[in-house]
């Protein structure tokens, strides 16, 4: 029993009170000398496991704080109302019932630059108080200059026949007036869209050379013009003329004013002329 | 001249075309004498329908209510060959589409130039063969206009196509081919207007005979020697189709490669137990 007490009593008292355990102690010491160590002994390990304990706490507490938050979130989240994800579904292609009005789809669709259809009615006509001009004859009064008289109008007719032929022309509206003495012909000519090219080298080559007062055609890409300020002569005579002429291109399709003049052509009677028929090109 | 400037080959000649205002092609103070006889040939042509027409009315038109000839003819036809969508039957009129009836674009040859706002392969719509006639009747004298614009609504223009073939190696023929289907008298009357009128004027050379096909009556225009370019008219009829072939090309002009030409066109065209 007193070996139990005084071993138990040290124990407690050494831990709570130092001052105590020095009177316990003298009162025990004569008995039981040999505890002491033993029960120092075991002190070594108690004050050990109390220190665990703390951060047992504190590790605990660090878990359960994640893992409160975590609940409290999730009773939170879960309390509140579903918000629905959107669908998979891809709308299904929908069809109109009645089918296309063809003429009015096509005028919502942008106007293609191809021109077509009757030339003759994208020329200019001829002014107010000429008369009809035959061409020199080349022409049948159709308003159309076929192959051969686009060729025949030309020197070297054959070599320029076979030209058009493998150059893909297509066809060449006219309009011709004589008026005050001078001869006028707005041409509008046409080749193959697999021919472009040749509607290129027309526009490019038509207005010809030669020393007079040349410029740009205002409002056209490529357009040019020249008056002539020296006189030419027909082939088949010593008859002269000036000449004047204009050419611009669109697509295909190339525009050329000629006019066959007593006197020097003005380079603004011929602008104006090619103006006018640029717009209806245009 | 001086654009010149890089071209070569074709171009060469395109270039010295182009100059033309300036120097070598200087436009002529008389017409081309070839072609201003072609442009009368061609006026003649059209002249013949209009006035062909005219006998047709005055002539024909009474004793002969042409509406029911029509109407029967395509069901007492017996004679057609099933399993063709185009052809002739053995009264004389033609069925299926233009651009059947029309000879495809035969080997050595590609679609040549427009005829004019109808294009090069066409079968023509009825707005086209309205505008078509507009086109003939704008070609004749004023004081004719109004009559024939009147017989042309009497007896209306059918069906219409044309295809053009230009020669791909050389490039020195055009061919257009005219397909006009209207009423079978008419059109026999002016394939005769025609050929009367080129053999009997004076104004045309006599043109070659297409082989096995008299109805054809070929015409040249009178030109010159020397002239570079010719030109060339027939005209057939086969039952209810007249068939205008027009030629321009480098003189001489193929006289055999039209005639082939013209000959596979009027066999295509040819009725039922007709002699060949």
């Amino acid at each position: 029993m007193i070996t139990h007490e005084t071993e138990e009593s040290p124990e407690r008292h050494q831990g709570q009170e130092p001052g105590g355990a020095a009177e316990f102690g003298d009162v025990v010491s004569s008995g039981l000398p040999e505890p002491e160590p033993a029960v120092n002994l075991d002190a070594g390990p108690d004050a050990g496991r109390r220190r665990p304990r703390t951060v047992t706490l504190l590790a605990g507490a660090l878990l359960l704080g994640p893992l409160l938050g975590a609940g409290v979130g999730y009773s939170i989240q879960a309390a509140r109302p579903e918000t629905p994800l959107p669908s998979l579904h891809v709308a299904v292609e929908s069809y109109p019932a009645t089918p296309l009005d063809p003429t009015a789809a096509a005028e919502a669709e942008p106007k293609p630059l191809a021109i077509d259809g009757d030339l003759r009615k994208l020329l200019i006509s001829k002014p107010d108080g000429a008369d009809d001009w035959d061409n020199y004859g080349h022409g049948d009064g159709s308003g159309w200059l076929s192959v051969g008289a686009k060729a025949g109008s030309y020197g070297g007719a054959d070599r320029q026949f076979r030209n058009l032929v493998h150059g893909g022309f297509r066809r060449d509206a006219m309009v011709a007036w004589t008026k005050g003495g001078n001869n006028y012909r707005v041409e509008l000519i046409q080749f193959d869209e697999d021919h472009v090219s040749s509607a290129v080298d027309w526009a490019q080559g038509d207005t010809g050379s030669g020393t007079g007062i040349d410029g740009t055609l205002d409002g056209t890409v490529h357009g040019t013009y020249l008056a002539r300020t020296q006189q030419d002569h027909f082939a088949d005579s010593t008859t002269t003329y000036y000449f004047g002429s204009a050419t611009a291109r669109r697509g295909n399709v190339v525009m050329v004013v000629s006019i066959y003049s007593q006197s020097r052509v003005s380079a603004d009677e011929l602008k104006d002329i090619a103006e006018q028929q640029w717009k209806r090109l245009v | 001249m001086s654009e010149t400037t890089g071209m070569t080959g074709t171009d060469e000649a395109v270039t010295e075309q182009h100059p033309a205002p300036a120097g070598e092609s200087k436009p002529r103070p008389k017409p081309g004498p070839a072609l201003r006889a072609g442009a009368a040939v061609v006026a003649a042509a059209l002249l013949g329908v209009g006035i062909g027409v005219g006998i047709l009315k005055v002539r024909y038109r009474d004793p002969e209510p042409d509406t029911a000839a029509r109407d029967t003819a395509p069901t007492a036809a017996p004679s057609t060959p099933a399993g063709s969508s185009y052809g002739a039957k053995s009264n004389g009129t033609h069925f299926g589409s233009m651009r059947d009836l029309l000879l495809p674009v035969p080997a050595g040859y590609t679609l040549g130039p427009d005829a004019g706002a109808y294009g090069n392969d066409t079968e023509l719509t009825e707005d086209q063969r309205k505008a078509w006639v507009d086109d003939q009747i704008q070609a004749l004298p004023q004081k004719l206009r109004d009559d024939v614009r009147k017989v042309w609504q009497d007896v209306p223009l059918k069906g219409g196509g044309v295809r053009s073939y230009a020669d791909a190696a050389g490039g020195d023929l055009v061919v257009t081919i005219w397909l006009l289907q209207y009423h079978q008298d008419a059109v026999k009357a002016d394939n005769a207007f025609v050929g009367a009128m080129a053999s009997d004027s004076g104004l045309f050379r006599e043109g070659p005979q297409v082989p096995g096909h008299q109805e054809a009556h070929c015409y040249l225009p009178s030109a010159p020697p020397g002239e570079k370019l010719d030109a060339l008219i027939c005209s057939a009829a086969v039952g209810d189709l007249r068939v205008e072939t027009r030629v321009e090309g480098v003189a001489p002009l193929p006289k055999d490669k039209v005639v082939t030409l013209l000959r596979r066109q009027l066999d295509r065209l040819a009725l039922p137990g007709a002699s060949a």
